[in-house]
């Protein structure tokens, strides 16, 4: 069941109910705009003479017509609620483009634990994480009419926040939660939401038929901009404060999220977005208005979030401190190391092994074990006593290779020079790395997690060489330099691998690696760092 | 209706349905304080299940820090047998003492700490030591709601008939306050 009356009593929201009232309102004055008009022109027609004016018509709605009109506008409201509330956190997420984590990123990771940690502080809310892969800084809080709560962050806030400052982002989302104010502000987003979609569509529409901009866009730009204001006048500016509040009281570290508040304020806070219809639920409004930024009762009633000083203020007071003392001592994030391989023990090489007639080695046991032509019954020997047995009657080899079977991790080889991958973090993400040819191996969505965190130090030799695929890149427009497809075979399927510009390096023209089949992308040596350096700043 | 009869019924409402809208605030209070307990006890035993795991991994770098490794291991043993809360928190507090100087140990061991079992099992810690600080606050909470409900008017005299009685505070050394080293990873 979607949705029925019982639940908003259950809820005992209120504030949903008058949402509702506000949508007819809106709905009701437009309908009475229309009628008017229609009524005033054929009132204009009759003056000239061509149609006939009864008298019984006059300008002003009799109480009849304004009754069938609110009966309509009562009906459009309630259509357009249902369209607002079916999937509605699913709806949202798409339109933010949030994805829930990649348990494996030592990003993500953080992330769920931090927002575990605050669960248990608010006595064990559930709540989801969801992250953008985008480079601006700002949170959001969501729920909807059967309970579910996700708190999600962009890229940019995880990569620049230290975990203190992550603490108090996340405790602000999880105050909205504990008051239970999150379901008003997502219905309303997700009731403003519905124009925009119509509106994406409309665009998207005429770029195809590259016609310019004309009536019925006007129309749902005039009607959504019209709408979002009718409905943030019910989304306090105290909602923001009081979760400042909420926060506070479970962190008890008022700096944790005055210090983000700040950051934030000086950065990008992403708007991407197409109107600020999804304003509400952000921690901070990513447009950056006057109007926001202001006090009285105008703004109090037109905006959503109060001046982020106002808010900064108030948390310094909680915490016996001044702006003054306060501002030089905002540090940013110690970066997390990287290239770190992940399994690390040193291992000495002193095993080989049979394969067919030859013996291959040296060897260390991790690397038998991850070699393909090995298994448990491949001859194995170790240097100094050289004593021939199956793999499986060494302890040390067996045990890797059981650990090798309930880990679920492939084995890959280079299909550049087949010696085995490593696994290695690369920006916090775990990825395949060849140590012989220095390529990679790399998931499509890992590589868009990767370009937004430009973390990498770039070194001279690095910048000739996007120096170079600049020129060649305008030298070839588009070409293939290499013919496709190209020789390598996928590591995973062992099909031949494709030859591809990368989109995201647009304008420039960049040739990589991809298996479509295993969504995976294989990067000679430098070529990830090329990719990173040609796309900053840019997202 | 006579006035007698209303009076009767207003007698019985302060007889009966008043006490017993109070002895059912009291009993949710109590539950509460039960709930925000079992989040304690379910971090508390994760951590301990933790411990194992990170011994073993330092005694693969660190042969010679035996010491301190029987330390943990001794600490977890009195921590897991505890029974009551004042015991729970000072065994505790014994055990967050003997992983500190773990962490210090580890310190010096440069492969140790280079480890990607070891960084993992420094963040699960460090992030279980969070939630047992988080649940705590949450349960002290509750019980300071509990117990001013018990001692103040007009709840005291229910919590006298039917044997209410105080909780004790969970109190810990705060491990935010000096944290385990921030996981670098
Ligand atoms: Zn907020
Ligand atoms: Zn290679
Ligand atoms: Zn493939």
């Amino acid at each position: 069941m979607p949705f029925s009356f019982i639940d908003i009593e259950t809820k005992q929201s209120r504030k949903i109910i008058l949402l509702f009232l506000t949508l007819v309102i809106f709905y009701f004055i437009g309908f009475l705009l229309i009628y008017s008009a229609s009524e005033l022109t054929i009132f204009i027609e009759s003056i000239r003479g061509s149609h006939q004016w009864h008298k019984t018509h006059s300008i002003l709605p009799s109480f009849q017509t304004i009754l069938i009109l609110l009966a309509t506008s009562f009906l459009a409201a309630l259509v357009h609620w249902m369209l607002s509330i079916r999937n509605m956190i699913n709806r949202m997420l798409s339109v933010i483009r949030a994805k829930p984590i990649d348990p494996e990123d030592r990003y993500h990771l953080l992330f769920k634990n931090i927002v575990d940690e605050v669960s248990v502080a608010t006595g064990g809310i559930k709540i989801e994480p969801y992250v953008v892969a985008s480079r601006y800084l700002n949170a959001f809080a969501l729920s909807d009419f059967h309970g579910r709560s996700i708190i999600g962050i962009s890229e940019g806030l995880l990569l620049k926040m230290n975990r203190r400052q992550l603490e108090g982002v996340i405790a602000h989302e999880a105050g909205h939660l504990v008051w239970d104010d999150c379901l008003p502000a997502t219905v309303s987003c997700s009731m403003a939401a519905v124009y925009a979609g119509l509106l994406r569509m409309i665009v998207s529409d005429q770029e195809r038929a590259r016609l310019p901009a004309s009536l019925p866009l006007m129309v749902a730009v005039f009607i959504m901009r019209f709408l979002t204001l009718f409905l943030n006048t019910w989304i306090s500016r105290e909602r923001e404060i009081r979760a400042d509040a909420t926060a506070v009281r479970l962190t008890r570290d008022p700096l944790s999220l005055a210090e983000p508040l700040y950051l934030i304020s000086r950065d990008w806070r992403g708007d991407f977005l197409p109107s600020d219809e999804l304003a509400p639920i952000f921690i901070v409004n990513p447009i950056e208005r006057k109007l926001e930024e202001s006090y009285g009762m105008f703004a109090d009633l037109f905006t959503t979030h109060p001046p982020i000083r106002k808010r900064i203020d108030i948390l310094l007071d909680m915490g016996h401190t001044d702006f003054k003392t306060f501002e030089p001592n905002v540090k940013e994030k110690a970066k997390i190391q990287d290239e770190i391989p992940i399994s690390v023990p040193k291992e000495e090489k002193t095993w080989y092994a049979l394969n067919g007639k030859i013996w291959q080695g040296p060897f260390s046991p991790s690397e038998l074990s991850s070699l393909k032509w090995t298994d448990p019954f491949t001859w194995m020997t170790r240097a100094h006593d050289m004593k021939v047995r199956s793999a499986f009657e060494f302890e040390e080899i067996n045990s890797l290779f059981k650990k090798r079977l309930s880990s679920h991790l492939p084995v890959y080889t280079c299909p550049a020079c087949k010696n085995s991958l490593e696994r290695v973090y690369y920006e916090g993400v775990p990825i395949w790395r060849c140590k012989e040819c220095k390529g990679r191996l790399v998931k499509t969505e890992q590589l868009s997690r990767i370009i937004v965190r430009e973390e990498m130090m770039f070194t001279e030799q690095l910048k000739e060489k996007v120096k170079q695929v600049r020129l060649s890149s305008l030298k070839n427009k588009g070409r293939y330099i290499k013919e496709p497809p190209s020789a390598l075979t996928c590591p995973a399927c062992g099909n031949i691998m494709h030859r591809t510009f990368y989109r995201a390096v647009h304008p420039y023209h960049m040739e990589i690696d991809t298996c479509r089949m295993c969504s995976l992308f294989w990067l000679d040596q430098d070529e990830l760092e090329i990719i990173q350096y040609l796309t900053q700043g840019r997202l | 209706m006579s006035i007698t009869f209303i009076t009767l019924l207003l007698i019985a409402f302060f007889l009966l349905i008043v006490p017993a809208i109070l002895y059912n605030s009291l009993v949710r209070l109590r539950v509460r304080v039960k709930t925000a307990w079992s989040q304690i006890d379910v971090q508390l035993k994760r951590r301990h299940d933790l411990i194992p795991n990170l011994v073993e991994t330092v005694r693969g770098y660190a042969k010679h820090e035996r010491e301190t490794l029987e330390n943990v291991t001794k600490a977890r043993i009195q921590a897991i047998n505890a029974t009551n809360l004042r015991e729970k928190a000072s065994s505790e507090n014994i055990l967050t003492g003997t992983l500190r100087s773990l962490f210090a140990v580890a310190e010096n061991y440069p492969d140790l700490k280079a480890n990607q079992n070891f960084l993992n099992l420094q963040e699960e810690l460090t992030t279980t030591e969070n939630k047992i600080a988080f649940a705590r606050q949450f349960y002290n909470d509750e019980v300071m709601r509990y117990n001013t409900a018990i001692q103040t008017i007009p709840r005291n005299i229910i919590a006298r008939m039917f044997t209410f009685t105080e909780s004790d505070f969970f109190e810990l050394e705060d491990p935010r306050e000096k944290a385990l080293p921030e996981v670098k990873f």
